[in-house]
């Protein structure tokens, strides 16, 4: 997982963007709801890819390892703008709202968020 | 839908109609929403009928809407007809767009709507180049609002709604005291806003225009700003909130109770400390004897004319006097009288006359404290591209009747 420098990550991401690929952003310190939501792109034969920091998860399909800096160059990217949709990122960041906050409220359990966030992908 | 996306709408509809591309056309939409019917709508107003509305949802397959029926996206390749023209205004456009070359459609698709300052969909260098160029404009934006209130939290509502900023005050004071905020400042995009937030009290808030506010807004996003807070439940795109009603029906002040602000489903909801200003006409109004008709909102699709003629005439015939509050050219309803309160007059005005009488717009949440016969119309469609309609998720406890508009009212009866 070597670091890969601005131009060629956006180059990367775009061509996978372009080919018709969904690309999430994995932001969330939940390594287990990781694995459900592979299980259930899997399930739903889903033409995606899972990007995480870090490569605990290598091996996993679906996802691809970012290095730490690519993976804040990307972040960065999508904090800057929309720029296509299909790219999103799953967050818990406190500084709005979120689809995990009706977990903690016991609104939806998890597997329904993971439905939520693929409903209408792929 | 939003006033700037209506016009964008018009303006896209326009240059179709003008190049002569819609001439001859079998037209679809693709996405049954309440843009959608709006745009139906619009183009009726050109004698331009569209053929039928595809959409993925069974619930809603079967349904109509002014006789355009709704169906399956398959059926598309039903059309023998070689002049086809779908046109997409929902967000999910890209999918959209994919779905219908997969089921081998090769006609024409052209995107209506761009939906939002924050998303720009090309990673071309210099789109890149502008997103952070105005980003850096939000930087300095914020330095600005940070001098001017030190140690304040700073709070967005990024959307120009009055009942999205009602209900992210509704839950503030909870949501401040679980995060130990003291001083906060709010940043609206419109003076009416401010109004909204300062019938839950003095708060400092600050107005900027629109561009203003997305710019201010996307700095505090991408310098992961730990001092501020976003408080709606749709705005900016990072959210996938909204996606939880795919799933389940929750209606949209649970979303901002518990979605939006992470607060238990049972919270109670802050009520306005203020009664607002007493309007300054408020003895021209009949005490008890009259009606305040709210027939017009900026995204929301029209009730049938008819629905409120007959309250007019229903009440006129009851000894009421009828108003109807307009704004910016409105035009009062036949047999009614324009008034123009401001947002801190309105609830005064409705308690003078004794009945309020409107379509589901964010002026009901404004009002819902009031103490008057309040009844509230919805259109008879479905929430955003959801199985849900509009009245389950917006639904006023506060308000004695909740009624979706089709057909006869039977106003006797109320």
């Amino acid at each position: 997982m070597s670091n890969t420098c601005k131009e060629e990550i956006y180059a990367i991401l775009e061509k996978l963007l372009n080919q018709g690929k969904n690309i999430i952003l994995y932001d969330v310190e939940d390594f287990l709801f990781l694995y459900k939501f592979i299980e259930h792109c899997k399930k739903l034969n889903i033409d995606i890819e899972v990007w995480v920091n870090g490569g605990k998860f290598s091996k996993l399909s679906f996802v691809r390892s970012l290095s730490n800096e690519d993976f804040s160059i990307i972040k960065n990217l999508y904090y800057l703008y929309e720029f296509n949709d299909k790219f999103t990122m799953i967050t818990n960041d406190k500084k709005y709202a979120s689809i995990f906050n009706f977990v903690e409220q016991g609104i939806l359990d998890e597997n329904e968020v993971i439905e939520a966030i693929l409903y209408k992908i792929g | 839908m939003e006033k700037k996306y209506y016009e964008e709408m018009k303006q896209n509809i326009m240059e179709l109609i003008e190049g002569n591309k819609l001439l001859n056309k079998r037209v679809y939409i693709f996405g049954h929403c309440s843009a959608s019917l709006e745009m139906i709508d619009f183009l009726e107003t050109f004698g331009i009928r569209v053929v039928a509305i595809l959409d993925n949802s069974e619930s809603k397959q079967g349904k109509e809407y002014k006789n355009v029926p709704v169906m399956a996206p398959k059926r598309i390749k039903d059309e023998l007809d070689s002049n086809v023209l779908v046109l997409i205004i929902s967000r999910f456009y890209e999918a959209m767009h994919k779905q219908l070359r997969e089921l081998d459609y090769k006609g024409e698709i052209r995107k209506i709507i761009d939906y939002n300052s924050f998303a720009e969909y090309s990673m071309a260098k210099d789109t890149i180049s502008r997103m952070t160029i105005r980003e850096k404009h939000g930087e300095e934006l914020m330095l600005k609002l940070s001098k001017k209130y030190p140690g304040f939290f700073f709070t967005f509502c990024p959307f120009n709604a009055l009942g999205d900023v009602y209900f992210a005050m509704l839950y503030w004071d909870k949501f401040a005291q679980i995060r130990k905020i003291d001083n906060v400042v709010f940043c609206v995009s419109s003076p009416n806003l401010a109004e909204v937030i300062h019938l839950f009290g003095d708060y400092a808030v600050e107005v900027y225009e629109q561009k203003e506010l997305d710019a201010i807004i996307q700095a505090n996003l991408y310098t992961r700003n730990a001092n501020s807070f976003i408080a709606h439940h749709d705005r900016p795109y990072v959210l996938n909130l909204s996606k939880a009603l795919f799933i389940r029906k929750i209606s949209l002040e649970d979303i901002y109770c518990s979605g939006v602000y992470g607060l238990p489903i049972n919270t109670t909801p802050t009520k306005p400390m203020s009664e607002g200003k007493v309007y300054e006409n408020i003895d021209a109004i009949p005490r008890g004897k009259a009606v305040i008709f709210s027939p017009y909102a900026k995204s929301v699709v029209a009730i049938d004319l008819k629905i409120w003629e007959d309250a007019v005439d229903y009440y006129t015939n009851m000894g009421y006097k009828c108003y109807t509050n307009v704004v910016l050219g409105e035009k009062p309803l036949v047999g009614t009288e324009a008034i123009s309160p401001s947002i801190l007059e309105l609830r005064s005005v409705v308690e003078r006359a004794g009945i309020f009488i409107g379509i589901r717009s964010g002026l009901c949440d404004v009002i819902r404290e009031a103490k008057a016969k309040k009844i509230v119309l919805y259109p008879d469609y479905y929430y955003c591209d959801t199985t849900w309609k509009v009245i389950d998720i917006y639904w006023i406890k506060q308000f004695e009747y909740n009624i979706v508009a089709k057909g006869d009212i039977k106003w006797e009866n109320l």
